[in-house]
């Protein structure tokens, strides 16, 4: 998963570049161009070989691939809320635990 | 003693250093949101224009003196903006969780949360590590955010690919759904024309509901606009993710990318 993701960096690098080249062509000739266009399609293709999502996907199953991103966000979400709640808990014992300890 | 609390300084400052800001993220979420807007404008204005062709035809009927209907049923909207309109609940579910999941506020409770339990350690339990406990807790809170950080990144990456597919399918339905638009149009214009006409025949307020449907063909004719930005408002949103996600992930170049492509809409409205 990690090397996917790093080479989902690598990616994201190019494409970044070549769809900055794509807004602002500049002094670019048609040939060249036409080369950058070529290039975002082969890295795009790429990109959905990656990860295993087919270019025909239907609009179903984009709203499915979503759907679950985000519930992975709201778990990620969740994950510091749990920390969060763990850490004062732990304080309200260290209280609890002072004023025992000042009673013995 | 005296090399121990020099080392939790120096890791505590490096870890400081190194500190994750949330807010460009949060913010990219809420662009996020704006541009999905623009998606999910063809299946809103259909509906629309749906719901009203289908009063305008009563109140023709009613105007012609033929039977008419209150309340009537809404012709079906077609499956392929109701499939547009789908994705585009679920990218601004995906936007919001993007929002929370990276609110600094969310960072900030934690934070006092493990202060908190720092300053309890000192005070109640009177517990004279309590400095070095709370640089190491510092310390967790800070790589276990940055390892959140990553992992969002990582979900981040998914829906990129989703988002390709999405472009190839937006760019393929382009003509599709603005055919749709016009074909919905047409058919509120043709019932809209038949009042309008009754009306004048009867003399009773036909100016003001001139100007009235004047005013929505207006505002259907913005919202086709609107719509036939959608590729553009993918392709916006793949250009970000791009830039967040690179080697070198620009969370501002990501969200100047969104907010230039809001900018453009809001000009072309205004044209």
């Amino acid at each position: 998963m990690p090397n996917r993701f790093k080479a989902a960096q690598r990616i994201n690098s190019a494409l970044s570049d070549l769809l900055k080249v794509q807004t602002e062509p500049g002094h670019l000739s048609e040939a060249e161009k036409a080369e950058v266009d070529r290039s975002v399609d082969a890295l795009k293709a790429e990109y959905m070989a990656l990860y295993g999502v087919l270019s025909s996907a239907s609009y179903a199953e984009i709203t499915g691939q979503l759907t679950t991103a985000k519930e992975d966000l709201e778990k990620i979400k969740r994950e510091r809320d749990r920390f969060k709640n763990s850490l004062v808990k732990a304080r309200s014992l260290a209280k609890t635990l002072g004023l025992v300890l000042r009673l013995i | 003693m005296k090399n121990t609390c020099a080392t939790f300084m120096a890791v505590s400052l490096f870890l400081s250093a190194c500190s994750i800001s949330q807010e460009p993220l949060t913010k990219f979420g809420e662009a996020t949101e704006k541009t999905v807007g623009v998606l999910a404008a063809a299946s809103k204005a259909e509906a629309e224009m749906r719901l009203d062709a289908s009063v305008a035809h009563q109140s023709c009927n009613y105007l012609q003196g033929q039977p008419f209907t209150l309340g009537g049923s809404i012709q079906k909207g077609s499956d392929l903006l109701k499939g547009q309109a789908g994705v585009a609940r679920a990218l601004t579910a995906y936007a919001k969780a993007l929002q929370e999941a990276t609110d600094a506020e969310g960072v900030k409770a934690l934070q006092e949360a493990g202060d908190g339990f720092v300053s309890s350690l000192a005070e109640d339990l009177e517990l004279a590590a309590a400095p070095e406990v709370g640089v190491v807790l510092n310390a967790v809170i800070l790589l276990s955010e940055a390892q959140r950080i990553r992992e969002i990144k990582m979900v981040m990456a998914r829906v990129q690919a989703s988002l390709l597919a999405l472009e190839v399918r937006v760019k393929e339905d382009a003509q599709e759904v603005d055919r749709l638009l016009i074909a919905a149009q047409s058919r509120w214009e043709q019932s809209a024309r038949c009042v309008l006409s009754a009306s004048r025949r009867t003399g009773s307020s036909s100016d003001g509901l001139f100007r009235e449907y004047d005013a929505v063909k207006r505002q259907w004719q913005a919202e086709r606009k609107k719509a036939s930005q959608a590729l553009n408002a993918v392709s916006s949103l793949i250009a970000a993710h791009a830039a967040v996600l690179a080697d070198d992930g620009d969370f501002d170049a990501g969200l100047a990318n969104l907010n230039n492509f809001l900018e453009s809409v809001e000009t072309a409205k205004e044209n």
